[in-house]
């Protein structure tokens, strides 16, 4: 048991030293690299309508411009991982600016399911690992 | 001198590691199929399988137990095959393993890998990816034999390439045709942004086994080594040899620490029929247990001694080896299943 922990601390002062941090790095001959990624979050939750409180089918969400997203299921449903993008848009002027991580809400089936207004929203995602978001889309106009 | 010094520490830092043996690093062979029928194939993989694929519910509940003993988010499971891109439940396995904590990458010969995919890997929080391109295009479907899988394989680089959030390398097996051609692969590497690359050479395993003109003449693996040290010297592609044997005045020179063959030290496999191994490509009579009736968490604690102790290597061509100290007998992977000898030791290729 001693031993042990000498072994662990033998072994974090190694990972800890930029010398021979390297040694902790392999990859096996078939194998791919490891994933040591900090910096991405899962974003999960539910879309439903506004009007009706059902869950909504067939929304595409998204990060807005990046390649990730989720299509929400027939429970209304959906979650992805993305890398924790921040961005700052600029709107009409200078005054309405919007920060953040923006999730785009996309009713991509036309109106098979409903037919729902898109619909970006900001949130924040900063140092989290998860974050739940639910949200009520409008009919479409 | 430093380079003396340097491995006494890495040689008390192998030490310590088998004696901890964190698992960092679990294969999962999650189907035998392939869509394409590689002469080097080490799995003797076939489009028509012997074996089902795993439920991915077997391998799920098999794991589970290994988040009592490290945090899950230090073990990257390698999801490899057979082609794993043939799973159409890919990228929800992939979901649930992340959800669990456990980190994900696949090994793929690119074949299948398009937008759609990447975009449905990525969402499902894959970190990793290992492509293979074996040569310009002549030499490349030769080895591949398909007349696409170049194309295919050149398409999926060039999209996996643009990523910034997943740890990818491009993975070169290195014979007698494409030898002479690794300065323009390196070129059209580059010229598409790609940051690592990976090479290593076809151990007469699986189907190579019984084709010589896929394995390097001594002079070759010089040329071949010698080629890697220059090109890390240029800083333009971060190019490296894999982990398969010692080698002596190379050591550091193609690679970023000295040799070793962590199978079992942080290495572990599921294979397709439940099978615990290590690396995959290790003969299979070697498993230690089996997820359909051990428990995979106190398999790993207890059993591996084999891989883990290696002094009953000091036998055929290792027995007078002066680099045993530094090498315990090379890759597990090239050891026969009668452990006779290590069968094809770059080292001592290259010395002989
Ligand atoms: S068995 Fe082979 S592939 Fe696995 S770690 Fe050892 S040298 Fe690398
Ligand atoms: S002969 Fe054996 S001990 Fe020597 S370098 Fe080769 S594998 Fe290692």
């Amino acid at each position: 048991m001693k031993i042990n922990k000498i072994n662990k601390w033998f072994r974090n002062i190694l990972k800890a030293s930029s010398l021979t941090a390297v040694m902790f790095v392999f990859q096996a001959c078939y194998g791919t690299a490891y994933d040591d990624y900090k910096e991405d979050v899962f974003i999960s939750g539910k879309v439903i309508s506004k009007s009706t409180q059902q869950p909504i089918q067939g929304i595409k969400v998204s990060p807005k411009s990046e390649s990730v997203f989720a299509i929400t299921d027939k429970n209304g449903e959906f979650g992805f991982y993305s890398p924790r993008y921040r961005v700052t848009d600029y709107f009409d002027t200078l005054s309405a600016v919007r920060e953040g991580y923006p999730l785009l809400f996309e009713d991509i089936d036309s109106t098979e399911n409903g037919a729902y207004a898109d619909t970006l929203l900001y949130i924040n995602v900063q140092y989290q690992h998860k974050v739940e978001v639910n949200m009520q889309l409008e009919d479409a106009q | 001198m430093r380079n003396k010094i340097l491995q006494i520490l890495f040689n008390l830092f192998k030490i310590n590691e088998i004696k901890l043996h964190p698992l960092n690093y679990l294969f999962w062979e999650c189907t035998q199929r392939c869509n394409l029928c590689c002469l080097h194939c080490g799995s003797d993989c076939v489009s028509d399988a012997q074996y089902k694929d795993m439920p991915f519910e077997d391998f799920l509940n098999a794991v589970l137990p290994l988040k009592n003993m490290y945090p899950p988010d230090s073990i990257t499971v390698v999801i490899t095959g057979g082609e794993p891109l043939l799973r159409k439940d890919l990228p929800d396995c992939g979901k649930q393993l992340r959800k669990n904590g456990f980190r994900w990458g696949i090994v793929t010969n690119g074949y299948l890998y398009d937008n759609q995919k990447h975009t449905e890997l990525l969402s499902s929080g894959m970190g990793a990816i290992t492509v293979s391109l074996d040569g310009l295009e002549m030499h490349h479907n030769w080895l591949r034999c398909n007349p696409k899988s170049f194309q295919n394989a050149v398409d999926a680089i060039e999209i996996i390439a643009t990523s910034q959030r997943l740890n990818y390398d491009i993975v070169t097996c290195v014979n007698k045709l494409n030898i002479n051609e690794l300065e323009e692969i390196k070129q059209l590497l580059l010229s598409k942004k790609v940051k690592n690359w990976r090479l290593f050479t076809i151990a007469p395993i699986g189907r190579a086994a019984h084709n010589p003109d896929l394995h390097l003449s001594p002079k070759e693996l010089h040329f071949l080594l010698a080629f890697i040290a220059k090109t890390r010297n240029e800083h333009k592609i971060n190019t490296y040899f894999s982990c398969e044997s010692y080698l002596g005045k190379y050591e550091r020179k193609v690679r970023d620490t000295f040799f070793f063959c962590r199978a079992g030290v942080n290495i572990a496999s599921v294979l397709i029929d439940g099978s615990i191994s290590a690396c995959p490509n290790i003969d299979r009579t070697f498993s230690q247990g089996n997820i359909y009736k051990d428990n995979i968490a106190e398999i790993w604690e207890n059993k591996f001694q084999i891989m883990r102790h290696r002094q009953w290597a000091k036998k055929g061509i290792c027995t007078t080896c002066k680099a045993f100290q530094h090498c315990k007998g090379g890759a597990m992977h090239l050891w026969d299943k009668q452990l006779t000898s290590n069968q094809a030791c770059i080292f001592h290729r290259m010395n002989h």
